[in-house]
């Protein structure tokens, strides 16, 4: 399609989206684009998604943080929709917007205060009379593998792999 | 006034969550966002309980014991919501589906606010979100008509399903709320139901 030449005061203003993906599994640039996709045609139609112009710009599997472009009418919404996204591919997740800007280098400077990841560690501990595998970490927050049976069964109906406990829960030593 | 949010629908381990009462304290920190468990265990920060019953009788029994132990009593509707707003003493109507004219009036009058659950949209699709949706359009009409309060909560299980202010602030708008019924929804009423169980405890001493 050829690309149409307009005037600056013609042309759609823009917002742009940072957001951060929260999930217990590495999630794909590919499977989080067709999620999003797919909700918002699903929530808002054919035609409202075609007044947003809506664009995926980019997303980072190991920060997390992906970019999405839209119309400023339409921010809203769009939140709305990332919002109301639980599960990819049978993987739970989280959206959580990070910062609106207008522009996408004032976005960058916002979003890069903003974002914090989990340390990958392998140690064994005890979690009250349970034993457990610390598998991430972060400050004082510490997701665990549990090895109770019906905890594992939960937390297979929830797509997820690891509990979320503090540090002060876990009595933990290095393998 | 900057927009707040406190979510007094949230599930640990000790009920049907994964994560652990303080992890999910920690975690609505991180959101900016405060917390109530609604595991039915006392806990040092925000606490409630489901309580069900069969008739009038027992409900009125089992509100009386809740009341000196928790900040919050759930009342879990659906089918029930005629019983559950019959007395004064729960502070919310959860699952209540479409409430009918009855149950909207009853609400209003004993104060009973009717939930509003996110996760019921983000755990459903198609012809089961729709009609949730639709559940919540009639609710909003039918508030703004008798006048009972609406109470927005998250429903959360897990970490993941916690949201923060503008999340849920777009989705109310995005049902069609206005901004003061939004910040009625997500602050007002809960700190209202808080309150009076402060003053409640004043009152006895």
């Amino acid at each position: 399609m050829a690309k149409i030449k307009m005037s600056k005061s013609m042309r759609e203003k823009k917002r742009y989206l940072a957001f951060v993906v929260r999930s217990d599994f590495y999630i794909t640039k590919k499977e989080i684009s067709l999620a999003i996709w797919h909700t918002l045609m699903n929530l808002l139609g054919e035609m409202k998604v075609s007044k947003l112009h809506y664009r995926f710009l980019e997303y980072d599997g190991d920060s997390r943080v992906g970019i999405v472009v839209c119309s400023h009418k339409f921010i809203g919404e769009v939140i709305a929709c990332l919002s109301l996204i639980g599960n990819v591919n049978n993987k739970r997740v989280s959206i959580v917007p990070l910062a609106v800007s207008g522009t996408i280098k004032a976005l960058r400077r916002k979003v890069s205060r903003r974002v914090f990841q989990f340390r990958e560690v392998n140690y064994n501990g005890k979690w009250g009379e349970k034993d457990i595998k610390v598998a991430q970490i972060y400050n004082n927050l510490i997701d665990v593998e549990p090895f109770d049976e019906e905890i594992c069964e939960r937390l297979r109906e929830m797509n997820m792999k690891f509990v979320g406990l503090v540090r002060e829960e876990v009595k933990f030593k290095e393998e | 006034m900057k927009l707040k949010f406190i979510d007094l629908k949230t599930y640990s381990v000790n009920s049907v969550g994964v994560d652990s009462p303080t992890r999910l304290i920690e975690e609505a920190k991180l959101l900016k966002i405060d917390i109530g468990l609604c595991d039915g265990v006392r806990y040092p920060y925000l606490s409630g309980i489901f309580v069900d019953a069969k008739n009038k009788k027992e409900l009125l029994k089992k509100i009386k014991k809740a009341r000196s132990l928790y900040d919050y009593i759930l009342f879990r509707g659906g089918e029930k919501n005629r019983l559950g707003v019959s007395v004064k003493g729960i502070d919310i109507l959860t699952d209540a589906g479409a409430v009918d004219p009855y149950v909207a009036r009853m609400a209003s009058k004993n104060e009973i606010a009717v939930e509003i659950c996110i996760g019921d949209l983000i755990h459903t699709s198609k012809s089961s979100r729709i009609r949730t949706l639709k559940c919540i359009h009639h609710n909003i009409k039918f508030s703004r008509k008798y006048g009972f309060d609406l109470i927005v909560t998250s429903g959360a299980r897990n970490r993941y399903e916690l949201k923060n202010v503008k999340s849920t602030s777009e989705i109310l708008k995005f049902l069609g709320m206005e901004d003061e019924e939004i910040k009625h929804a997500m602050l007002d009423v809960p700190r209202k139901i808080i309150e009076r169980k402060k003053e409640e405890v004043k009152i006895l001493g």
